[in-house]
């Protein structure tokens, strides 16, 4: 009740600002949803450990920044194609993302969460400071297709590196839910995250699903950091600014539930779009909150109030307390 | 071992060690037996100049503090601050090969990652401070803000490699050239004069941290004396989409737009400009630009036409192969040391910097004096910094009082294919404002 | 530090003269110094203190004094994150919040509208603003736990550069702010150390501060080992076992998980004051106060030993020492450029702590223990294993 409440007094201020001075709403908007869409494919990336671990793995933002250097190092350095780089990149850090499990997550089970957590952290800042002694001289930007270019939609402009993230956001998500439905692994994924020592009984290898979670993770987060280091929406282009981005994600999370991969898309559109609009509006409408850093703590703040509404999130499942 | 024993040894430790309090020892008690045995203050360039922290008698070691790493950092690092280091370098170099500072004493650099950040660049100050005479760079205006008061304590002379107005009023710092406020008031003056004018919309768009402050500032002087008020000022978070505040200029009609950034969102503010059509007279202050923007390998053909069609920098210093002696004196000595340095602005800056340091030693050692106190007193003995027409020259006079920052700043449109992508629209060019401009004390 | 010299609580006086063995090896284990080579530990350490700033160049004084900070932080995220069982991104943002108010309370007042109080003045505000902000972020907590928490906390300390950076009568916004400059208590000002003018000239500016700051790392050391060896202390390990379980038994909940940040903020906050002092200027950003800062203290903790006090004070100087003792060697480490230093020590620590985890989950501590144990195990009854309970520290 109290959410949808919630939800009714933002998508009137939403309306309110729409009718305001459309174009500027409407090239706002499109701006949030190109942010969102990158927020969605790192949440992707969360979503899918937390539900075969039921932690946190900071060392996703270091998979989806390592990821971008791995791409451009295929397609600058040595020339491949976009596709083919990405997806070199992709089974690389699937590798990475299964040798962190294997040899570090692994030998973690029973240790608190606190201390897997803090791990996750080392690897992120691990592979981030690697970055910085492997490619001490890079570009700013991962060569691509559709630099500077793009398409419009009515009077609103949208880059096309920005619509290849929708797509491929909207690709994975749907790949996500092909595979949990579908097939039998996905099948024993959705199970390991419902009840790991159930699906063991059931006959489930669940060290194998939380391997092929970390693979998934690692190639999700090369997406992200391929689209992020080819100047997609927030335009950081390629450098350490991938990692800045990949943090401000974990508010979608939080928002859209911590297992679920609905929820992930729809948390970071949300926070895309709250941000766009802060960024446009803030100083006009409130500008006691000052010319500029409203913005990158409003995810945060939209957090702390649907976790005070809704503990599970918008999409997550909700906790059976045992005690 | 009981317990009336281990208070013995206690005590005896506390007196062994207010023993050791009484009767020095650390580097302080060290330095001052040094500064003991050489006070003999002499003014005659015969006889070997005072020593000190950092000059041993043959070599003079000067720090540069610099971003490496991080995550702006590491893009300032690159694109400014290695070539402006390597500008250092290659001046010293030249100098060294004809004996160093006044024939005699080489000089050699000492480089700590500030990471461009105040916080850091402290420890990258204490980590080298030991060993230096004088700061030949310090990059960053929050950087440098931070350091004062240690200069300020440790007697260490710096030359900022940031233009705020301000620096002018710090006894321990040496500029060599015009301030972003006055790189700014050049700047929209310019436009007035040279196809714009006062009733059309002039706006801001600026970084939200010190050094957009100082460009604000300036457009703020400048519209109050020539008699226009700006449209709006619109700020952003470093790295940030700036989707908003490009549609705010556009929705202002903004016909001309003060930009004050750094090189790390110059793209995304210019791609963002691209893809909401939305096209003005850009005036951007020199931290904005980078030669490779227009470089053959850029491979964002708009981007290049954008800037090329829409883009004035506003900055220091002259065409790459202006015949000035200043360049032509440069342009020799890369040649020789760094014969790959592709035409680099931030190069041209740090070249003239150890100049301007150069100078300073110069006159230190004329004093007889090449401690950390000489070369600071050696500043005020200058007179006029002299850079042969690569920037327009400083004068210094007696005190921080009697220095008049130069207040010609260089226009220059974007070209590809010529050095450092910048051609000259008007070299020198001061508007009336510029002349009456006085950073704030 | 008089009170490290002082002879141990006789917390035990009450207690019944009939006592088992047992009782009496429990009470031995929370003494505060339970064997009489402890005692000669804390001389020699005394020692240390009273002589090293005599010695040491710039660097290293600076490199301890920093080392002390992080030690003190360190000390009350231990009791936060070791003992309770909370885990926390947040410590950077106390870090702020003592820094700034003491840069307010302390500065100048022709410096950014400073209030010129003295140290004492700043030092109690700071830890009393520490304490208070503590407590609101402490109520959440009530109900969050594990990846939520550290979220969550992770939020707070963005919110917290957000609120210092707009609030610019206390940080003077994006500029920053210096902090105030003289530290006097009573006649001994700490940035001139000098001792019944015996010097010739006073000590340096750091070498002063390793005096004051190490003197706080001993007193939050005693709170915080006072603190988990009585019965707060054996509340708050409930609390992090079983929380409901503590709670049937008589265990305060909101008390402890709450008293728990107020404290532990405090003490951030204190730390902050001290590194305020310390770097002498600070930008309310996230490079100067921010995630990096945060995993810096739990760094700490995981490589010092988690629960344990000595430990922490351990972490911290190796923490602390070692992206100096990298710098310096690096001249002699092969493929080591200039701008690959910062990047090697970023790829040293995050080993550091990654493998830390991974081989030696107690960290130093941990080490020690088990190298004890081992000892104790070949020289006593064969057999016999020592306790390996990580809680006791």
């Amino acid at each position: 009740m109290v959410l949808a409440g919630v939800g009714v007094v933002l998508l009137a201020i939403l309306v309110f600002l729409a009718f305001d001075g459309p174009q500027k709403f409407f090239t706002l908007f499109a701006a949030g949803i190109a942010l969102g869409a990158v927020y969605a494919l790192v949440c992707l990336g969360f979503v899918v450990i937390y539900r075969a671990t039921g932690i946190v793995n900071f060392a996703q933002v270091g998979m989806v920044v390592f990821g971008a250097f791995v791409t451009y190092n295929a397609v600058y350095t040595w020339g491949w194609n976009f596709w083919l780089s990405m997806l070199f990149s992709a089974a690389v850090l699937a590798v990475i993302g299964i040798g962190f499990e294997r040899f570090a997550l692994r030998r973690m089970t029973g240790k608190p969460i606190f201390s897997i957590i803090l791990l996750t952290i080392g690897l992120y800042l691990l592979l981030q400071s690697l970055i910085g002694a492997i490619w001490t001289n890079a570009k700013d930007t991962i060569p691509n297709p559709w630099i500077g270019k793009t398409v419009s939609l009515g009077s609103v402009n949208i880059l096309q590196v920005d619509v290849v993230t929708m797509v491929l956001g909207a690709a994975v998500l749907a790949s996500f839910f092909a595979l949990f439905r579908y097939t039998k692994v996905g099948l024993g994924m959705r199970a390991t995250a419902i009840d790991q020592e159930a699906a063991l009984a059931q006959g489930i290898s669940v060290p194998g699903i939380v391997a092929l979670s970390w693979a998934i993770a690692g190639a999700v987060a090369v997406i992200a950091g391929t689209m992020l280091g080819s100047g997609a929406t927030p335009k950081v282009g390629l450098g350490l600014g991938i990692s800045a981005v990949a943090l401000q994600a974990l508010p979608a999370m939080v928002i859209g539930g911590l297992d679920s991969p609905i929820g992930a898309v729809i948390g970071g559109l949300v926070i895309g779009v709250a941000y766009e609009m802060a960024v446009g509006y803030q100083t006009q409408y409130i500008p006691s909150l000052g010319t500029s850093g409203f913005a990158d703590v409003l995810p945060y703040l939209l957090m702390v109030l649907v976790l005070l509404i809704r503990p599970s999130g918008l999409f997550g499942t909700r906790d059976v307390q045992r005690v | 071992m009981n317990q009336k024993s281990v208070a013995k040894l206690v005590g005896l430790a506390v007196v062994a060690a207010l023993f050791v309090v009484a009767c020095g020892g650390g580097d302080k008690t060290a330095s001052n037996a040094a500064k003991n045995t050489t006070t003999t203050k002499s003014s005659n360039a015969g006889k070997a100049p005072k020593t000190g922290p950092g000059f041993d008698g043959t070599t003079i070691k000067l720090g540069v503090i610099t971003p490496q790493s991080g995550a702006i950092g590491k893009i300032v690092a690159d694109d400014i601050g290695t070539p402006m280091t390597s500008g250092n370098q290659v001046y010293w170099d030249s100098v060294n090969a004809n004996g160093g500072v006044a024939g005699k004493y080489k000089v050699s650099l000492e480089t700590a990652d500030s990471q461009y950040d105040a916080t850091v660049g402290l420890q990258a100050y204490d980590k080298i401070k030991n060993d230096v005479a004088a700061m030949q760079q310090v990059l960053g205006t929050q950087v440098l803000q931070a350091m004062q008061p240690k200069l300020k304590t440790d007697q260490i002379s710096a030359g900022p490699a940031t233009l705020d107005a301000e620096w002018t009023n710090d006894p321990n710092l040496f500029p060599i050239a015009t301030s972003y406020q006055l790189l700014s008031i050049n700047g929209i003056d310019y436009y007035i004069h040279n196809g714009g004018s006062k009733t059309k919309n002039i706006c801001v768009l600026a970084q939200d941290d010190a050094y957009g402050e100082a460009g604000v500032q300036g457009a703020n002087y400048e519209a109050q004396k020539a008699g226009f008020t700006l449209k709006t000022v619109q700020r952003y978070a470093t790295l940030t989409d700036k989707t908003a505040q490009i549609q705010a200029l556009k929705d202002n009609s903004c016909d001309a737009v003060l930009f004050v950034a750094t090189l790390a969102d110059t793209k995304a503010a210019i791609q963002t400009a691209i893809q909401l059509n939305y096209t003005a007279r850009w005036i951007a202050l020199s931290p904005a630009w980078l030669p490779s923007f227009v470089a053959s390998s850029e491979s964002d053909a708009s981007f290049k036409t954008y800037l090329e069609q829409n883009m004035w920098v506003s900055s220091t210093g002259v065409d790459w192969n202006s015949p000035v002696p200043g360049y032509v004196q440069m342009r020799a000595a890369i040649a020789k040391y760094a014969p790959t340095q592709q035409p680099d602005p931030y190069f041209a800056y740090g070249f003239q910097q150890a100049r301007a340091m150069d100078q300073i030693l110069e006159v230190a050692v004329k004093n007889g004096d090449l401690s950390r106190a000489g070369i600071l007193n050696a500043i005020n003995g200058v007179g006029t910094l002299k850079f042969d027409g690569a920037l327009p020259d400083f004068f210094y006079g007696t005190s921080v009082a009697t220095r008049k920052q130069p207040t010609p700043a260089t226009i220059f449109s974007i070209v590809a294919g010529v050095p450092q992508g910048l051609k000259t629209l008007s070299a020198n060019y001061t508007s009336a404002a510029a002349k009456t401009f006085k950073p704030a004390g | 530090m008089a009170s490290t010299l002082a002879p141990p609580p006789a917390a035990d006086a009450t207690d019944p003269p009939n006592r088992s063995v047992l009782e009496a090896r429990a009470r031995r284990e929370i003494r505060l110094f339970p064997t009489p080579s402890y005692w000669v530990g804390a001389a020699v350490l005394l020692a240390l203190y009273l002589v090293l700033p005599l010695v040491l160049s710039d660097l290293w004084a600076n490199v301890l004094v920093l080392a002390g900070i992080t030690a003190i932080g360190g000390l009350g995220l231990n009791l936060l994150t070791g003992y309770a069982g909370q885990a926390s991104l947040g410590t950077a943002a106390f870090v702020g919040i003592g820094a700034f108010t003491a840069s307010y309370l302390g500065r100048a007042t022709d410096v950014n509208n400073g209030l010129g109080q003295p140290f004492v003045v700043y030092l109690i505000a700071a830890i009393l603003v520490g304490a208070a902000v503590g407590f609101l972020v402490g109520l959440p907590a009530l109900r969050l736990r594990g990846s939520y928490l550290v979220i969550v906390t992770l939020g707070f300390l963005f919110v917290t550069t957000y609120v210092l950076t707009q609030w610019k009568t206390v940080s003077n916004g994006n500029l920053g702010a210096p902090m105030p400059v003289g530290v006097q208590i009573g006649s001994i000002d700490f940035t001139s150390f000098d001792v019944f003018g015996m010097r010739d000239t006073p000590l340096g500016r750091n070498q002063g501060l390793f005096y004051l700051v190490w003197i706080f790392v001993a007193i939050t050391a005693l709170l915080v080992k006072n603190i988990v060896r009585s019965r707060p202390g054996r509340a708050l390990q409930a609390v992090r076992d079983r929380d409901v379980a503590a709670e049937i038994v008589g265990v305060s909940l909101f008390r402890y998980k709450v008293g728990a940040f107020v404290v532990s903020s405090a003490i951030g906050a204190m730390a902050g004051v001290f590194y305020g002092l310390y770097i002498q200027y600070l930008t309310p950003n996230q490079q100067s106060i921010g995630l990096t800062l945060s995993v810096q203290f739990l760094a700490v903790i995981i490589v010092g030993g988690i629960g344990t006090v000595y430990g922490t004070v351990v972490g911290a100087v190796i923490i602390g020492g070692l992206p100096t003792i990298i710098n310096e060697f690096s001249n002699h480490i092969p493929y080591l450029t200039a701008s690959t230093v910062s990047a090697f020590q970023g790829i040293v620590f995050a080993l550091l702590l990654v493998v830390t985890l991974l081989l030696e989950p107690w960290g130093f501590a941990g080490a020690v223990r088990r190298f004890k144990t081992r000892k104790l195990r070949r020289t006593m009854v064969p057999g016999s294993a020592g306790s390996t309970g990580a809680t006791t520290g």
